[in-house]
């Protein structure tokens, strides 16, 4: 009840900074913004995602990582803005795909959000605030509550051998300004799988990192791609952990 | 020429003609082709001269000289597989840019496409 009532408060909080921040944000201003939605398998959310990010106005692009259900069947014939993978590369490489997108199309401003609705587009002005008063290079939408009690203990000494002054380290739901996406489509960071950790390893020493706390709904439907199973967990565990180490000294 | 020196000498030759194949056939890149071909005929004349091997090792002090057979060939392969992998990572880099480039190119048709209608 309390954890509730505290909820309502926060979000009464944010609409209320929402509408002041609308009034200030002009429509230039949101025509250089472009929403990346990567893509797979996700015909129960990805329709209210859309409309979601159509009734804030931003411009927006999908990008359809080879799904095999009937993801592309469902946006058809109400959307244009959709970039297909001709085969399965990841989600971030799907967001790559998405910032070549954007550079070539001269956007300012990258936001990445998931499709499967766990972030909620409302919250995409509270997290461009930092960019635009330029107080930072990457927002990210932050929400550490979530993660299970392992998850954390992992994540706690991972954060604290990187040196990444990050709560939320797997937060997928990001702001990036110009200056990072050019960075990033001329690094080797294609060479990644996940677009988490490995990301924030690469960018860390290079460009101011802000956080921004949200709330993150939980998934109404499907599972999470990466920790869909015990080996998958694994993986991911190993690979941040060498990621970590060999990373760590970059400057 | 004893029994052990038939069968080694035997099985060297089977790989050694199964890589001078491969690479008369243009199966495998110049660069492979060459490291193959000094695989080919290191293991001919160690397949029919096998007492070479023990020389080599009583002369470095190793007690069980065959083991030392082993251990190279183990080190060739372990470079062989890094090699391999270091490759793989280049093309994977290289199949990911082209099938952005793809995905992207076939945007910018479906635009022009919209924009005639």
């Amino acid at each position: 009840m309390r954890k509730k009532i505290s909820l309502e408060i926060l979000q009464r909080s944010h609409n209320y900074k929402n509408l002041r921040f609308n009034i200030k944000m002009t429509q230039r201003l949101k025509e250089s913004i472009l929403v990346i939605i990567p893509t797979f398998n996700e015909e129960k959310t990805i329709e209210n995602v859309i409309f979601e990010i159509e009734k804030q106005g931003f411009n927006y692009i999908i990008i359809n990582d080879a799904s095999n259900d009937k993801t592309v069947k469902k946006i058809k014939n109400k959307t244009t803005s959709i970039i297909n993978h001709p085969f399965r590369m990841g989600a971030w490489i799907s967001i790559l795909t998405g910032f070549l997108y954007a550079y070539e199309k001269e956007y300012q401003i990258v936001v990445t959000l998931d499709a499967d609705g766990q972030h909620n587009p409302q919250y995409i002005n509270r997290l461009l605030q930092p960019i635009i008063n330029k107080e930072a290079d990457i927002v990210i939408g932050s929400f550490p509550k979530r993660l299970p009690w392992w998850g954390k203990i992992f994540l706690f000494f991972i954060k604290n051998f990187a040196g990444l002054k990050i709560n939320d380290l797997t937060s997928g739901f990001r702001v990036y300004n110009k200056k990072v996406i050019e960075f990033i489509i001329n690094s080797p960071m294609d060479i990644l799988d996940y677009q988490d950790i490995g990301v924030l390893l690469f960018l860390k020493k290079r460009f101011k990192i802000k956080e921004v706390p949200i709330i993150i709904e939980k998934r109404t439907y499907g599972k999470s791609k990466i920790f869909s199973s015990t080996f998958k967990i694994l993986r991911f565990a190993l690979e941040t952990i060498i990621l970590t180490c060999s990373k760590r000294s970059i400057k | 020429m004893n029994k052990l020196t038939i069968v080694t000498g035997f099985l060297s030759l089977i790989l050694a003609l199964v890589i001078y194949l491969l690479i008369k056939r243009d199966k495998l890149r110049a660069i492979y082709a060459v490291y193959w071909s000094i695989v080919g005929i290191l293991a001919l004349i160690i397949g029919f001269f096998p007492k070479i091997i023990d020389k080599i090792g009583s002369n470095l002090g190793i007690y069980y000289p065959p083991i030392l057979f082993i251990i190279v060939v183990l080190i060739f392969l372990m470079i062989k597989i890094i090699t391999m992998d270091i490759e793989r990572t280049d093309h994977e880099r290289k199949i990911r840019k082209l099938a952005q480039k793809i995905s992207l190119l076939e945007k910018k048709i479906k635009d022009f496409e919209h924009q005639d209608l």
